[in-house]
């Protein structure tokens, strides 16, 4: 009977540093593919001493990968844990197929996830509250948004890959079945309406300078919007714009039209 | 100012190894570049002003699937640019958009290297077992991308400030006002592409509120944070479990 070979901490830190690497080398046909394949290598090396198995676990991860980044640690202890199983399994049981299936099975839901925690949330938040305050010109502006990025994606990345190789799946597939990872992402998206609601009337401004004589006083504009309801003009300005792009229009061609329309309205002194 | 240019490339070039070898830690943006830049070129203050304007004009571009825009080049020409010819906030503003949609040619470019290149010569390193060659392919992609846009950003900085000194002259004042006012209406389209992103008929309520709270209560952006994540806590803990045949 042969001894088993145990990962340590010394074989899984490695694996950790290399996730940080994972769009090092983004190709159409494997997309994060053979950054994960060379993240896999020390553990691979050190499971399989024998050549041809070695050659046999390179190619299982040699395939199409892609997720969100934070998240690839979290595959990744997944998969070196699945490594380690089938390294050691004697019985001939464990078919090494699984191990690229949870893989591909993995990487949808959780760049789904992943996108809207990391693009959609904390990036959101970053934005929403550091660069008004940047664009004012306060260095304030710039850490706060730095700290709000780093912070949960480093967390994320440390515990993920520590709880992906401790049993991960098990974690995973409980809270998809309570519901909670659901419910998770809908208060995610929660969060992210009212930081859009609030950045409407913080970012978009529609200064109008019209102000018209008028027998008795001056008509100004701006004041019977304001009358109205403050910041009217950039919440109808966003609405419109959100309308174009769900009816597919490039993005590109409404910021064109928005700059046109600023010089129109400049030159016909309206704003 | 070819040294200049220098740096600003560096800047560039680093903001795509974040992106490739540091993990992508969504801090390859223009408000993070547009501060190293102006700390580079001396004048941080005017940097963060780009860098949190473009943040705001582009906080819907996001580097999922085929981007329409390339907001690192984008960001650090128009900031090595506006710098460098001590332009206004709303000319880098309007130097950024056309950069930046150009830019994604170099991605382009650099994709098709990748595939006819670096993934064939992944897969005989695999039947080879060379685990050296397989370390070098990983990080390989990046590195060539970012030379590839180091180069773009260094020829744009170095060789546009003379043609932006004669286009920005030949602008009208009227017209550059113009152009002031519009850098103020194009965050719109900022909102407009989270909105696609996160909105939800049934969550419109939670929007209303984000709007309310500095449009009559003088809510600063750091509390309508926190106000959104009390919302999520409310939404988290008082939402009952589905039942588990409901899916």
């Amino acid at each position: 009977m042969s001894e088993k070979i145990q990962l340590t901490k010394q074989d899984l830190m490695p694996v950790f540093w290399r996730s940080y690497q994972a769009l090092g080398c983004y190709s159409y046909d494997k997309q994060q593919g053979i950054p994960y394949l060379r993240a896999m290598v020390p553990v691979l090396q050190k499971l399989y001493p024998d050549q041809d198995k070695y050659r046999e676990a390179l190619r299982r991860h040699n395939t199409m990968f892609n997720t969100t980044c934070a998240f690839v640690p979290f595959c990744l202890g997944i998969s070196c844990a699945m490594e380690e199983e089938y390294a050691n399994d004697e019985t001939g049981t464990m078919d090494p197929e699984s191990i690229g299936a949870v893989k591909i099975a993995l990487m949808g839901p959780l760049a789904g996830i992943g996108d809207s925690f990391f693009w959609g949330t904390f990036r959101l938040i970053a934005c929403g509250v550091g660069a008004p305050m940047a664009a004012e010109g306060n260095i304030l502006g710039v850490i706060l948004y730095l700290i709000l990025n780093l912070v949960p994606s480093t967390l994320t990345r440390w515990y993920g890959f520590n709880l992906g190789y401790k049993g991960g799946r098990q974690f995973l597939s409980r809270i998809q079945a309570d519901g909670t990872l659901a419910k998770l992402t809908e208060a995610a998206r929660v969060l992210a309406m009212v930081v859009i609601g609030g950045m409407v009337p913080q970012i978009v401004k529609f200064p109008l300078s019209l102000k018209i004589e008028m027998g008795g006083g001056t008509f100004v504009l701006q004041d019977v919007v304001n009358s109205i309801m403050p910041n009217l003009l950039p919440l109808l300005l966003s609405i419109t714009v959100y309308k174009f792009i769900i009816k597919g229009v490039n993005t590109n061609k409404i910021i064109f039209v928005l700059l046109g329309l600023g010089i129109v309205l400049t030159l016909l002194g309206i704003m | 100012m070819v040294f200049k240019a220098f740096l600003v490339a560096l800047v560039a070039a680093y903001g795509r190894i974040e992106q490739g070898w540091l993990g992508q830690q969504m801090i390859a943006r223009p408000i993070w570049l547009c501060t190293l830049v102006g700390l580079l070129l001396g004048n941080l203050q005017q940097g963060i002003i780009i860098g949190g304007s473009l943040e705001l004009i582009w906080a819907g571009v996001v580097q999922v699937g085929a981007t329409p825009t390339e907001v690192v080049t984008g960001s650090t020409v128009a900031c090595g640019l506006a710098l460098l010819n001590n332009l206004s906030v709303a000319e880098a503003v309007t130097i950024a958009i056309p950069v930046g949609l150009l830019a994604t040619l170099i991605g382009t470019l650099n994709s098709t290297i990748t595939i006819m290149l670096w993934s064939p010569m992944a897969n005989r390193a695999v039947e080879e077992c060379d685990s050296k060659k397989i370390w070098w392919l990983g990080l390989a992609g990046c590195a060539t991308q970012a030379v590839m846009y180091g180069i773009a950003v260094f020829l744009a900085v170095a060789a546009g400030s003379a043609a932006v000194n004669a286009v920005i002259d030949a602008i009208p004042d009227k017209v550059r006002q113009g152009l002031a006012n519009a850098s103020k209406i194009l965050p719109a389209v900022g909102i407009g592409v989270l909105l696609q992103f996160s909105f939800d008929m049934k969550f419109v309520g939670f929007f209303v509120l984000g709007f309310i709270l500095p449009t009559y209560m003088g809510f600063g952006s750091v509390a309508v944070a926190i106000a959104g994540v009390a919302c999520a806590l409310i939404y988290f803990f008082l939402k009952p479990n589905p039942v588990e045949e409901d899916d």
